[in-house]
């Protein structure tokens, strides 16, 4: 594919919950400028009520920027016909998978979405199969959501938003209630998505994650702060440092150590990349 | 008090079609005065086990003894006991109710009786507990931020001074800081006043650098306990029950790989790893 045009476009957007009652310092997010292409994977970090939901909310045109523009493909959120193709486009995961089932089987929790949107039956069961195919809860139709483990209703909420084809997806946050199990098993399908050509926008607190996207953006203040490719973050960690988030542990380990005269200065990329410098230190003394 | 669960079964909605037996035949032992995690993946039985040990659920069968207090299916009057308990469920932050901070928490010690001197005093001292600045006691909570309701919500629970203090998950939700910050807190209070941790986590790094104690729960059952070395030794162990060593751990294991004296894996800290490596260093050069 050849893009001549970005898929997503912030322009100048400025939004409040209330914007006749707040100072235009104090909105919820200011003078986002921004750019997507279609079949990044972005991930977007920042501290606790610095406007990251509220970002992933504009995505979708759930909100409409109080100032500025946000277009997906060719629409715009601000027009009532934007908004109808664009809710189609952008899919959303939240944090709580308890709070996203609505249906009593897997089968009909996917189904619901589609409904909604109208699908006739027919093509509605081959969507359904195939989304569960992609998220590997084949063999579960009949499953109460109820009795799956926190991975696997996570994984349902996702074959959900996959059965209505969106082209955009975004995770607000919905590996952090997860056990380490289910984070794998959710980690492992947006590369998967994204391997298939999805555009994956993942907001997360974990550095870890952080390394697994190409390209990670930090809102912190309501502004957005930082926009680097993710490997770059290893030697600019101060960055991270600065906004309170997680610095990758091989990086807090070298300025550990640097602190007690063991400097290490080649770039690290890496974890491992890391690990082979420290056997270089050791052998060579 | 030492806390000791004796043959314990709970089941869920026992004669009708929900039933369900969410912790089977548990035994186990806690200590007076000790840091005890709970870890184990989503649905093993780890809120159940804590909401017992609240006196929030009375257990199906078995008797849970904690000091001079003997709870079983038929015990009745838990109020003075439930006193000693405090409590921080999930989520805590969904519980604020009172019109101010400083309200909200006084809740808990007026509820103990105590007269209003103390409780002025130890709405003060919960306050510096958790960080909340002096000026904020007289703000709604609702006005405040995500992890700013958290610390109300703790503050509340500290206030009570319980002799065992439990938490489901506190750190979950919350950004990098924000979990930084809450466990250095516990750590301090939990050495401060002596009194009994539980905390319940998914998070092998919280288990590995605060438990003295940690409990392994799998599918409705206690299947290990021990210091953290003796649990996090296992590793496919875990794995098959849905979890992980913590990160400190996995990076040493990789930096074993080459290492002809291995470094201890009973290493937990960063700093602690950090002096090792320097140690190693100097004596070699
Ligand atoms: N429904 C709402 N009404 C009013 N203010 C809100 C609402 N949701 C969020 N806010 C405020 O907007 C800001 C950004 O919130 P949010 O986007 O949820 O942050 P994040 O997801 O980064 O934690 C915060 O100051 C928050 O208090
Ligand atoms: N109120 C309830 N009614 C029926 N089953 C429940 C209830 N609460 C929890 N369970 C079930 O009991 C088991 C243990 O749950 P819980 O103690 O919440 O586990 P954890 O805290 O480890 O995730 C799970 O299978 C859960 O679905
Ligand atoms: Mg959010
Ligand atoms: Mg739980």
């Amino acid at each position: 594919m050849k893009h001549t045009k970005s898929l997503i476009e912030l322009s100048g957007v400025w939004f409040d919950y209330h914007p006749d009652r707040q100072m235009k310092e104090q909105w919820a997010l200011q003078d986002i400028n921004l750019t997507i292409q279609s079949g990044e994977y972005v991930v977007v970090m920042g501290p606790n009520g610095s406007g990251k939901s509220t970002f992933a909310r504009l995505l979708n045109g759930l909100f409409i920027p109080t100032e500025g523009e946000v277009r997906v493909g060719d629409f715009s959120t601000s027009d009532d016909l934007g908004q109808f193709h664009i809710r189609r486009k952008v899919g959303m995961v939240f944090q709580n998978p308890d709070n996203q089932i609505v249906a009593t089987t897997v089968r009909d929790d996917v189904a619901f979405g589609l409904e909604n949107l109208g699908v006739p039956r027919e093509e509605m069961i081959p969507r359904i199969e195939q989304a569960l195919e992609v998220v590997g809860l084949v063999g579960f139709e009949n499953r109460e959501p109820a009795h799956l483990s926190g991975g696997q209703k996570q994984r349902l909420a996702i074959a959900g938003v996959i059965a209505m084809n969106p082209d955009i997806i975004v995770f607000d946050e919905s590996t952090s209630m997860l056990d380490p199990q289910g984070r794998e098993e959710v980690r492992e399908l947006m590369k998967e998505l994204h391997q298939q050509g999805h555009t994956v926008i993942h907001i997360t607190h974990s550095a870890q994650e952080a390394f697994l996207a190409e390209r990670v953006i930090v809102i912190a203040h309501h502004r957005l702060q930082l926009d680097c490719p993710s490997k770059d973050l290893y030697n600019q960690s101060h960055l991270l440092e600065q906004w309170g988030l997680e610095v990758p542990l091989p990086i807090r380990l070298r300025a550990l150590l640097k602190d007690q005269g063991l400097e290490i200065n080649e770039p690290i990329g890496n974890s491992d990349e890391m690990v082979a410098q420290i056997w270089r230190y050791l052998s060579k003394t | 008090m030492e806390i000791s669960f004796q043959d314990i079964t709970y089941t869920y909605s026992t004669g009708t079609p929900f039933e369900h037996r969410a912790l089977q035949n548990i035994h186990v032992q806690f200590n007076q005065g000790s840091y005890v995690a709970v870890i184990g993946k989503t649905g093993s039985g780890k809120s159940t086990l804590v909401q017992l040990l609240a006196g929030l659920l009375l257990p199906t069968s078995g008797v849970l003894q904690v000091g001079d207090t003997r709870i079983h299916s038929r015990s009745k009057k838990l109020g003075e006991y439930r006193k000693k308990v405090g409590v921080v469920f999930q989520y805590p932050e969904h519980q604020l109710f009172e019109e101010t901070v400083a309200k909200d928490i006084a809740f808990g010690p007026k509820n103990l009786g105590c007269d209003v001197a103390e409780i002025e005093h130890r709405v003060v001292e919960a306050m510096s507990w958790v960080g909340l600045s002096p000026d904020l006691r007289d703000r709604s909570p609702f006005e405040l931020s995500g992890g700013q309701m958290r610390r109300v919500a703790i503050a509340g629970v500290l206030a009570m001074r319980p002799d065992i203090l439990i938490l489901d998950e506190p750190t979950a939700g919350l950004d990098y800081l924000g979990q930084r910050d809450l466990l250095s807190i516990l750590k301090r209070f939990h050495q401060h006043f002596g009194c009994t941790v539980v905390h319940v986590t998914h998070n092998m790094n919280e288990a590995a650098e605060l438990a003295e104690q940690i409990v392994l729960m799998s599918d409705g059952k206690v299947i290990s306990t021990g210091k953290p070395v003796e649990i996090f030794r296992n590793l496919p162990y875990l794995q098959v029950s849905g979890l992980d060593v913590p990160d400190v751990t996995k990076w040493i294991m990789s930096l074993n790989q080459n290492l002809s004296t291995p470094v201890s894996t009973e290493i937990y800290e960063l700093s602690a790893l950090a002096d090792e490596l320097i140690h190693r260093w100097r004596r070699g050069s």
